[in-house]
């Protein structure tokens, strides 16, 4: 499990945001490794999937990019 | 001496009724508003995208007073101009005729990387290719991205969007000389430009070169061909609160305006790939191609050459096709035409396909562009730029580029390969069509004319936009499920096919904060 601590902004106020990501699992039933990507800003879990280990972290990597990049959050925070 | 200049100015069709006040960076807009109107000012509308406001103000106040206010950056007159030359666009005797008259080079139309396709173009396939589209070789590109889902705006005198080359691929626009009107063309010219860029491929017509892209009319121009510098920078505030991938801007001033440069500039900087036709006076590039930011495109012919009217210059980046060119025009009908309008929208449409193909940084795109250009040897850097793109090109540039990725917080490796996006031999069809067909969501209907003022999506998005990004949460899980259900044993074309469901989820994400909500 990887936890990071971030600021992001929200009504023009700045708070502190966590993320969470797991460590990759072997989902036997998809044949994929999956990793959890929890964010507090929105309270969500999202599952990515990836064909290894580190496709899967790249791909959450971008996921997380994607997801909540109008926050604000700056690179140097994570 | 004034008196003169007004005088030449009005016999050239030139005026200005409106000002155009930039403020210093970081003043609020609402804020100025009593002071203008203490001036006696009227605010016509903001400009956001340049942080100014187009004002009517009394005859007698003078520059000097507004620049009093202490926060003005720069007063300009909101001129009213003509942006496109009628002599480019001659009216010919009949479109058959002329289009058997066209001069075509004995191009070869053999798809040269059969791993990609073992397509063949047919006889009456490579009849709807106009020679431009041809000698660009953009459908040598399309067994690789037609454009799907890239947006493109053509600022210009409107589309006609019920044409039947046009309408299938049209998803909306805007109309800035009257928000409450539709962007429907009334000159012709910008549905010329459209065709060209994004006809449909149904062997009818013609087809562009990038024939599945979404296609919006942003209406800057009335069906004279004129209008003013803020209904410009209007629609160009249109495009990039609208999230378009690429703007064609087929017109062109010889004067040059700080607001149309700064307006320029942030699209440039919020993402948005600027093509600028450079001028047919021969002469110098005209704005706003010669600005930083706007890629600038001369006109070539179709025996590669250099089309005398083209302007020229440093700045030109490309040379296009932009002589006899036909392509679609207003009232359902097709017509042949020349002009570096013609040329542009030949590269607005390339620049389309490598954003189709994952690249969408305007820096990076504009050097996908530069590395397949091939330059004429008969020509001088100021005629040709990087010279003439051939998109054949585009998937072995794309393979040995990296792309740096701004936050590393996996601690993986900092850039990924383009390579994989890229691949797919294995499968003669489209990659994300495929994974998009099997899931059982209804696609959305093109979204209306977004309203003026348009809803920008604020810092944090609001409730809607959350929600659809909710569900491009949900659909991207969808993919992810479809792929796993199409290759279940095939781990290299699985991974392919998650890339690509993130792309897709990416495009479903960015949709949403432009204000719609359109699932995957």
């Amino acid at each position: 499990m990887r936890e990071y601590s971030f600021s992001y902004y929200e009504n023009k106020e700045k708070k502190q945001g966590k993320l969470k990501i797991s460590d990759p699992v072997f989902d036997e039933t998809k044949k994929s490794y999956v990793v959890d990507v929890y964010c507090s800003i929105d309270k969500r879990s999202h599952k990515i999937f990836g064909v290894d280990e580190k496709h899967s972290l790249e791909l959450a990597q971008k996921f997380f990019k994607e997801r909540y990049k109008n926050y604000g959050i700056k690179s140097k925070d994570i | 001496m004034l008196s003169l200049i007004m005088s030449v100015l009005f016999t050239a069709n030139i005026y200005a009724i409106d000002k155009i006040v930039m403020l210093n960076d970081g003043k609020d807009i609402k804020l100025s508003y009593n002071d203008i109107e203490k001036l006696g000012g009227k605010i016509i509308k903001e400009l956001s995208i340049i942080n100014a406001i187009v004002v009517k103000f009394p005859d007698y106040i003078k520059d000097s007073e507004i620049y009093s206010l202490g926060y003005v950056k720069k007063v300009e007159d909101d001129l009213y101009i003509k942006w496109i030359e009628e002599t480019i666009l001659p009216e010919l005797p009949s479109v058959e005729s002329v289009r058997k008259n066209i001069e075509e080079r004995n191009y070869d139309y053999s798809i040269s990387e059969p791993s990609f396709s073992t397509d063949k173009f047919t006889d009456e396939e490579l009849n709807e290719i106009p020679w431009g589209v041809k000698r660009v070789n953009a459908y040598k590109a399309w067994n690789w991205t037609t454009g799907k889902d890239v947006k493109v705006g053509v600022i210009d005198t409107g589309i006609d969007y019920n044409h039947p080359d046009l309408k299938a691929n049209y998803a909306g626009g805007y109309n800035a000389i009257d928000p409450s009107k539709t962007p429907l063309d009334d000159n012709g010219h910008g549905t010329h430009v459209a065709g060209t860029i994004a006809a449909v491929k149904d062997l009818k017509g013609v087809v562009g070169v990038a024939p599945d892209v979404k296609l919006y009319a942003v209406k800057v121009l009335n069906a004279g061909g004129s209008g003013t510098y803020s209904a410009v920078i209007d629609g160009i505030q249109w495009a990039v609160n609208n999230k378009m991938d690429v703007i064609n801007m087929s017109l062109g001033s010889r004067y040059g305006s700080d607001s149309l440069k700064a307006a320029i500039e942030a699209a440039y900087k919020s993402g948005v790939v600027v093509v600028c036709a450079a001028g047919n006076d021969g002469g110098a590039v005209n704005y706003p191609a010669k600005y930083p930011g706007a890629i600038a495109v001369s006109a070539l012919t179709s025996s590669d050459n250099i089309a005398s009217f083209s302007s020229r210059g440093p700045e030109i980046a490309f040379i296009a096709p932009g002589v006899n060119i036909y392509s679609t025009w207003m009232d359902g009908k097709y017509r042949t035409a020349s002009g570096t309008s013609m040329a542009s929208p030949h590269v607005a449409g390339l620049a389309a396909l490598v954003v189709g193909l994952g690249v969408t940084n305007p820096d990076e795109v504009k050097q996908v562009l530069i590395k397949s250009a091939v330059k004429l040897p008969n020509l001088k850097d100021t005629e040709q730029g990087n010279g003439v793109i051939d998109a054949s090109k585009f998937y072995d540039i794309l393979q040995d580029t990296e792309v740096k990725t701004d936050i590393n917080f996996l601690n993986v490796n900092e850039t990924y390969s383009k390579r994989e996006i890229c691949q797919k031999n294995f499968d003669s069809d489209n990659y994300i069509s495929i994974i998009q067909k099997a899931i059982p969501i209804p696609h959305p209907t093109p979204f209306p004319p977004v309203p003026h003022p348009l809803p920008i999506p604020s810092n944090p998005p609001n409730e809607q936009v959350e929600n659809c990004k909710k569900q491009c949460d949900d659909d991207y899980q969808l993919l992810i499920d479809n792929c796993n259900n199409h290759f279940p044993d095939d781990a290299t074309k699985r991974k392919l096919c998650y890339e690509s469901a993130m792309t897709v989820y990416s495009r479903c994400l960015r949709n949403c904060e432009g204000g719609k909500n359109e699932r995957i």
